[in-house]
């Protein structure tokens, strides 16, 4: 049947592969559901049961991964409705809190004019609106360290653009649909790019390797592209784990 | 200790098991997509878990052996050569210091695995020396790039039949949350549907031909992201299936109409270009089963090591050999 025909209940939890559960906290997506997913994690995390090897929590759903020798997918669903049904996400504590410099504008923020036409709002009240907003870290996925940030106010609600840029740097603002993309290497993408930071969350050589995880809080920060230069990555670093 | 890589072409990568527990920071797994062809290399070498391997994937490449060791193929059937002498696969052979260790086409299956005893030791990134080209991890095998390894264990002469390479035509799959976002119709369509794997297949994914109507679905483009399983089979804007593998992003907003059972990845992912098989559902419960008969064929590896034996009339250079260097005349004891 149809999706659209059907009632469907939320959370819904289903298996995924063989060595996977699925908890889907509805069909469209909030910064509640986004909530719930952390808190679940979060919850999850305190006491992992046996045999679960790793959680993902991403937009609204949480991915939990097993070995399915040491538990299996009904002991572990039953697990989760435990914790479904108490008051998980009453309070969640939100993660760290960091403040990112960027630069907007120019050559490292080349579509933010274009972001401003479509918001229907001057470019230097893009940036201002983009740097006055706290988000929230809400996933990182498609590649290493690439954070999904949000919800920005609903002007922000512009759709990804049709073209798709072979390439972008790291540590680029991608604008859409309420949500700042921060990557942390170069990667293709349809979302528009309306400034940069000097600093990548991910590194090799660093430790912790991620530097940021799903729940934090960030905001950008505007500085000019002279102190962009002159910010010493690893006191960005050390500026990050406060 | 190392061998140096003369040439290895697109699609050749350093592998072991794989990372575990950064999907959540957008690192998946990566490691060698055939285990069973990982492990019968182990058993081979009496290597321990998690060693890395080179994978190559169509096409082989040369290396220069710059330090004695024993080495094994094992996966897809491919020409392998120690300067120029054939190799069969799954024959341990000890290779000398100026050796060439060479891997032509692969010819049957798409994987295969050149092993060292004792492992490759090439950069390990976030606890795995597996290649993410994507994410920047491990090793890239340009030209010139040294490969080291360390442990010398003497395997040499050492033998498991592999048998000939058989491409799958039924793969196992289960349902999976967003199956039931197509209506059963379209399911129905998609179990009863020849596919053909394409020549467009990396180790992030596989696409797939088939000569029916495609699998769109209207809802199918309103999906929130989430994250990738591993034997995912997702359905692009055009209703093209793509079964997706180790290198998978680790989120995604294509809905996913089944996943591949774990115990028939590495079957998938050894399918010839062009060859074609059927997907066919199972319950989750003939899933686990698969898996641990797979697990208990994995036990039975080191039983079917065995020392390498071959007819006398299949030896064109016999002559060569030192075949009477250790004979006796009988009467030794006597004079002593």
């Amino acid at each position: 049947m149809p999706l659209k025909n059907k009632i469907e209940n939320y959370p819904k939890i289903a298996s995924i592969g063989d060595s996977g559960l699925l908890v889907t906290f509805g069909k469209k997506f909030s910064l509640d559901l986004n909530e719930k997913a952390l808190a679940l994690d979060a919850e999850l995390n305190k006491c992992l049961p046996r045999g679960v090897q790793e959680t993902i929590p991403t937009l609204m759903s949480l991915m939990v991964r097993f070995d399915p020798f040491s538990i299996s997918f009904g002991s572990l669903k039953e697990c989760i409705e435990t914790i479904l049904n108490t008051d998980f996400s009453a309070n969640l504590t939100i993660g760290r809190s960091f403040v990112v410099p960027a630069v907007y504008g120019g050559c490292e923020g080349p579509e933010l004019d274009e972001v401003a036409d479509l918001m229907q709002i001057r470019s230097d009240q893009v940036v201002s609106g983009h740097s006055e907003s706290k988000q929230r870290v809400m996933m990182l996925g498609f590649a290493a360290g690439c954070s999904y940030c949000g919800l920005l106010p609903p002007i922000w609600d512009i759709p990804r653009g049709k073209k798709i840029k072979a390439s972008v740097p790291g540590g680029s603002l991608l604008i859409a649909l309420r949500q700042t993309v921060f990557p942390a290497s170069s990667m293709p993408t349809g979302w528009r790019r309306i400034g940069k930071s000097p600093c990548l969350s991910f590194s090799l050589d660093k430790d912790p390797n991620f530097l940021l995880k799903p729940g934090d809080q960030i905001r950008f920060e505007q500085v000019s592209s002279v102190k962009a230069r002159s910010i010493s990555y690893d006191k960005l670093w050390e500026t990050f784990e406060k | 200790m190392s061998l140096l890589t003369k040439r290895a072409f697109t699609g050749a990568s350093i592998q072991d098991d794989g990372r575990s527990g950064l999907q959540r920071y957008g690192v998946t797994s990566s490691g060698g997509v055939d285990k069973l062809a990982l492990a019968q290399g182990r058993a081979l070498l009496k290597d321990e878990e998690n060693t890395a391997v080179i994978e190559f994937s169509a096409v082989g490449g040369t290396f220069l052996v710059q330090e004695s060791s024993f080495f094994v193929l094992t996966g897809a059937e491919a020409q392998l050569y120690l300067n120029d002498t054939p190799i069969l696969r799954g024959q341990v052979f000890r290779a000398q210091v100026g050796d060439e260790i060479k891997i032509g086409s692969i010819t049957k299956g798409f994987y295969s695995y050149l092993h060292v005893a004792g492992g490759f030791c090439t950069d390990s990134h976030l606890k795995s020396r597996s290649t993410n080209i994507q994410a920047g991890l491990g090793t890239t095998l340009e030209t010139g790039k040294i490969l080291p390894y360390k442990k010398k264990l003497n395997r040499n002469f050492m033998y498991m039949n592999l048998g000939e390479y058989c491409n799958s035509d039924s793969i196992r799959v289960v349902s999976g949350p967003q199956t039931d976002f197509f209506p059963e119709k379209v399911f129905e369509r998609f179990l009863d549907t020849e596919f053909e794997v394409s020549q467009k297949r990396d180790r992030m994914g596989v696409k797939l031909n088939f000569k029916s109507k495609n699998f769109f679905i209207e809802d199918g483009l309103s999906i929130v992201s989430d994250a990738i399983e591993v034997g995912d089979i997702q359905i692009d804007g055009q209703g093209q299936p793509t079964v997706l593998l180790n290198d998978r992003q680790p989120t995604g907003g294509y809905p996913r109409i089944s996943t591949v059972i774990s115990a028939d990845l590495h079957k998938f992912a050894q399918i010839s270009i062009n060859s074609k098989f059927n997907f066919v559902l199972v319950s989750l419960e003939e899933a686990i089963i698969a898996l641990k008969e797979l697990a208990e064929q994995l036990k039975t590896l080191d039983e079917q090591v065995d020392f390498f034996q071959r007819d006398p009339h299949d030896i064109s250079n016999l002559l060569s050999y030192s075949l009477v260097g250790g004979a006796i005349r009988g009467d030794e004891y006597d004079e002593s």
